[in-house]
């Protein structure tokens, strides 16, 4: 690592980064697609703060500068209207409003929440139930766009089964998951076994959806979901078989459409995964070659060489309906309300619907019909879906993300951490906490988030290692059941020191291998390796082809038929951190890189990346 | 009375004074303002300073960094907030700006830049022996970026060098200043092979090659040809530049000035900002200023070619640089790697 020659980015370029890193968030409902933009002052009007998820910010952000120049912000009694939009994530606004809104910390409380979907409404109310605290969400709230849950597809893949003249759905993701054939009983051993990505339910809408329709699927019904239906050992049976066939969960549906649009690319979409849950606007994108949603500066749209098509599941479907829901909650006042209630009129009007085709949804409102780019030629069906599913009750809901919890694919997973001399540097300076103390508070939090039947290890690395101080990577504790192992990792995570150098390229590269070596198909194989810096060992020589080794090996390993894929999770860990090459590290290895380059979000991070297994 | 008279004495002056500096601002050969009375506020990109000190009686020159008025153009809500009339750079600074503030949904301030004052292609200045030992050894042929960077920051032994040479050093005009960021699109042209790419392209396998291109990159060093030439090859086995840049390198029988394919150029023009259209075009035709560029290395249409231009070389019409949005992909891209 070459010290002191490091150099901020020209701040017009960083501000301008900034724009566009929030901007990438905006393909869908991702659970760190935070921002903290500074909001425009209302003067004397009356304020409407709206919490939306990222997916529609722009065109509400749009929406609600009009709206405020216009007469539609005029109230009585000479008032006006003033409507602010900011950026929270639906799991992560959901969690907020149930546990308490610290403004300071999160920016002002809503008058108007828009999560993706009105289930996310269900859910808090749910827990605010649970808490002796009355509802928040109102359950009639208007929808200001809608797309459905869809399974995404190849072309090809979904032809094999079919499509278009065979109705699928999630009966059949079951069968081919419990094929042990895979492809091959559809004429297509190349394709290996059926793998499945779906994101975690507790901070995807997407995730959330595919859990509701998965367990309607397993009853039969489309309504009126019971927690005795969750209870009936088919139905777990049923969402067992679909998970086992996951690949990796995660917070964001946007890993898996990167992923796969970066393996088409190459010229081979079918082996990292066969189907995604994922909402119709995000096929149109990625069949627009724009897989996350948003064009980044330069980009160039470039269609996919194998599209997708939307598989809209027989047994029914839910839509996220990106309900505007005016909070019954003590800080939103009578004038607050009828402020807002002129808002979601105006979003309301067919003109203003209109452009919601603009961004791939379809219009709220039935005055205006859907239209291109939902359209056939994108690998979407306008006329469908043909049978929608009942949001489950609250209660409901809950159980299913209980259920969840254990009925998850179980993982595999060696967390690595780099103990490097860096790491000692102050990571929170209104604490004092260094680098390595926020990281380990933030591990040992995240430990809880593992299911006990998942097994994790977790070694160190750094140079001089050891008792013979000959080593690079230590291992600290073997991988192990985590329900009989949770506590000790926990204290060793606390003993943690910072030490000396950080040989990242070997221990990524050895690490790696070993988790290999041990490959259990019936889990989620995966590595989270976090460090603060870049390869640093005794002899820099060797470094680029140290890399270009351990790329590929890491593509190597996921690559043919009988791959063994172990995912390679880095956390980007404080300024220094070497982004790109850990980007490169994940991406061999269709996993995904994690930017912690603010220690402070370290817990966060942590949470997210645990999100996948 | 007397006060009376005095007053219309001053005014009358200050009339004068006014008449006789519009008279001068529309003389053919200086550079009007953008309006009435006022002189025209040109901002230099600092590797031309000393071209545009030529035109300090007609206008307010001041002189900065690219990146610094690339910010201040990006971010400012007009003209008036910008505090620049006219900017003197290579067009794709323009584009640059222009790619950002259509990003950020700001209102047009760039518009369409002058017609061509002068270029200057990108060259690299690389050490007989090491060139030699490149040709021979990775490179296969002639020495070109994508070998370049394919080398950059490897033990010499291992790319066909001597073990004494240490390792390839290899140094880059700042991307942050002017003529910087069209050497290192340059640069990306050349691992390329033309510049027909977009942000998409800029993967992790180019990430690294560039990683490696700017392993020895100092945004310290103003002057990467001087600091080589100076030092001598223990600093930088090779430098990329402009041939502006690298006028002194072409005296020297120890280095060889080499132009990698694409011939990517940079294409100096007068950005008008905020209507000024007409200073940008007097500025442009400003006969002091094209003859202190000429004078300067730049080649410039009906002025001698400076000593060490090479005269042999037909520039390609084009700049063989990526539009606007992709450079700054490109820039963050190198900051990001280059940390």
């Amino acid at each position: 690592m070459r010290q002191g020659m490091r150099r901020a980015w020209p701040r017009w370029v960083a501000a301008l980064l900034a724009g566009l890193i929030a901007a990438a968030c905006s393909g869908g409902d991702d659970g760190d697609g935070d921002g903290e933009a500074a909001l425009a002052d209302p003067g004397d009007c009356v304020t409407v703060d709206v919490a939306s998820s990222p997916e529609k910010l722009e065109l509400l952000g749009d929406l609600a500068d009009s709206f405020n120049d216009s007469d539609a912000a005029r109230l009585a009694n000479d008032d006006c209207a003033f409507v602010r939009v900011q950026n929270k994530s639906s799991g992560a606004a959901e969690q907020l409003l149930a546990n308490g809104w610290d403004d300071s910390v999160e920016g002002p409380r809503p008058v108007i929440w828009s999560p993706a979907a009105s289930t996310w409404g269900q859910v808090l109310n749910q827990h605010l139930s649970e808490e002796g605290q009355p509802a928040m969400a109102p359950t009639d709230a208007a929808s200001f766009m809608l797309t459905p849950l869809v399974i995404a597809m190849p072309r090809p893949m979904a032809e094999a089964l079919g499509w278009p003249d065979t109705p699928l759905g999630w009966t059949d993701v079951l069968a081919l998951a419990r094929d042990g054939a895979g492809w091959g009983s559809r004429g297509h051993p190349e394709w290996g076994a059926f793998k499945l990505g779906k994101t975690n339910p507790n901070f995807s809408t997407s995730g959330l959806s595919a859990l509701i329709a998965q367990a309607y699927a397993a009853t039969g019904k489309t309504t009126g979901l019971s927690l005795e239906d969750l209870a009936n050992p088919a139905v777990a049976s049923f969402a067992s078989g679909v998970e086992s066939a996951v690949v990796h969960y995660g917070d964001t549906t946007l890993t898996f459409l990167n992923n796969w649009y970066r393996a088409d690319q190459r010229g081979n979409p079918y082996q990292y995964v066969s189907a995604v849950a994922v909402e119709e606007k995000s096929v149109i994108d990625y069949n627009s070659g724009n897989p996350d949603g948003i064009l980044d500066q330069g980009e160039e749209p470039r269609e996919p060489r194998v599209p997708l098509v939307a598989i809209y599941p027989e047994e029914g479907t839910v839509y996220s309906d990106n309900p505007l829901m005016v909070l019954d909650a003590e800080w939103v006042d009578a004038q607050q309300r009828e402020a807002a209630a002129a808002f979601v009129d105006y979003v309301q009007t067919p003109e203003n619907q209109e452009r919601v085709l603009e961004y791939g949804f379809r219009p709220g409102i039935d005055d205006v019909p859907v239209a291109a780019p939902i359209s056939e030629a994108n690998g979407v069906n306008p006329a469908t879906p043909q049978t929608l599913l009942d949001v489950p009750r609250p209660e409901v809901l809950a159980g299913l993300l209980d259920d969840w919890a254990t009925q998850r694919r179980s993982a595999r997973v060696q967390i690595v951490v780099d103990v490097s001399g860096s790491m000692g540097d102050p990571g929170d300076p209104e604490t004092g906490a260094t680098k390595l103390d926020l990281a380990k508070e933030a591990a040992i939090a995240a430990l809880e988030e593992f299911k006990d039947d998942d097994q994790v290890g977790l070694s160190i690395f750094s140079t001089e290692l050891g008792d013979q101080g000959d080593q690079e990577v230590l291992e600290l504790v073997p991988t192990s059941r985590v329900g009989d192992v949770r506590e000790q990792l926990a204290n060793r995570i606390r003993d943690l020191v910072p030490t000396n150098n950080t040989p990242l390229y070997a221990v990524t590269q050895r690490t790696y291998e070993e988790a290999l070596a041990a490959f259990d198909p019936a889990r989620i194989n995966a590595v989270v390796l976090l460090s603060d810096g870049r390869n640093q060992d005794d002899d820099s020589a060797d470094d680029r082809d140290q890399l270009t080794e351990l790329i590929d090996t890491l593509e190597a390993g996921g690559e043919g038929q009988a791959s063994r894929p172990v995912r390679v999770f880095p956390i980007a860990y404080g300024d220094d951190a070497d982004l790109p090459t850990l980007r490169q590290i994940a991406e061999a290895t269709s996993a995904a890189v994690y930017d912690s380059s603010d220690p402070t979000s370290i817990d966060k991070v942590f949470t997210a990346v645990v999100s996948n297994f | 009375m007397r006060a009376v008279a005095a007053l219309a004495v001053a005014v009358g002056l200050i009339v004068a004074a006014i008449l006789t500096r519009d008279a001068l601002d529309d003389d053919g050969d200086s550079a009007g303002g953008t309006s009435a009375g006022s002189r025209t506020a040109l901002v230099c990109a600092a590797e031309l300073a000393d071209a545009c000190a030529e035109l300090e009686d007609d206008v307010n020159v001041r002189v900065e960094a690219a990146s610094v008025t690339a910010e201040r153009l990006t971010t400012a809500a007009d003209a008036d907030e910008a505090a620049v009339d006219v900017w003197l750079a290579p067009a794709p600074w323009a584009d640059l700006v222009v790619d950002a503030r259509e990003r950020a949904g700001a209102p047009d301030l760039v518009g369409e830049p002058s017609a061509l004052i002068g270029r200057s292609p990108v060259v690299l200045v690389v050490w007989n022996d090491r060139a030699a030992a490149l040709e021979a050894g990775v490179c296969g042929g002639p020495v070109e970026w994508r070998c370049l960077g394919d080398a950059a920051d490897r033990p010499w032994d291992t790319v066909g060098g001597e073990s004494a040479w240490g390792r390839v050093n290899v140094g880059l005009t700042d991307p942050d200043a002017a003529t910087g960021l069209v050497v290192l699109g340059g640069a990306a042209s050349g691992y390329f092979g033309n510049a027909d790419y977009a942000a998409n392209d800029l993967d992790g396998e180019f990430s690294g090659w560039l990683g490696a291109l700017g392993a020895q990159a100092d945004s310290a060093t103003t002057d990467v040809v001087n600091e080589m030439l100076t030092r001598g090859p223990g600093r930088f086995s090779a430098v990329g530049a402009l041939e502006a840049e690298a006028l002194d390198a072409a005296d020297r029988d120890d280095v060889r000035v080499i132009y990698p394919a694409p011939v990517a150029t940079a294409d100096l023009v007068a950005i008008p900002i905020g209507g000024a259209e007409g200073a940008a075009g007097d500025i442009a035709g400003n006969d002091d200023l094209r003859q202190a560029l000429s004078e300067s290395g730049w080649r410039v249409d009906g002025e001698p070619l400076a000593a060490g231009v090479d005269g042999g070389l037909d520039l390609p019409t084009d700049d063989s640089l990526p539009e606007g949005g992709v450079l700054g992909a490109l820039l963050a891209r190198w900051n990001e790697v280059t940390g």
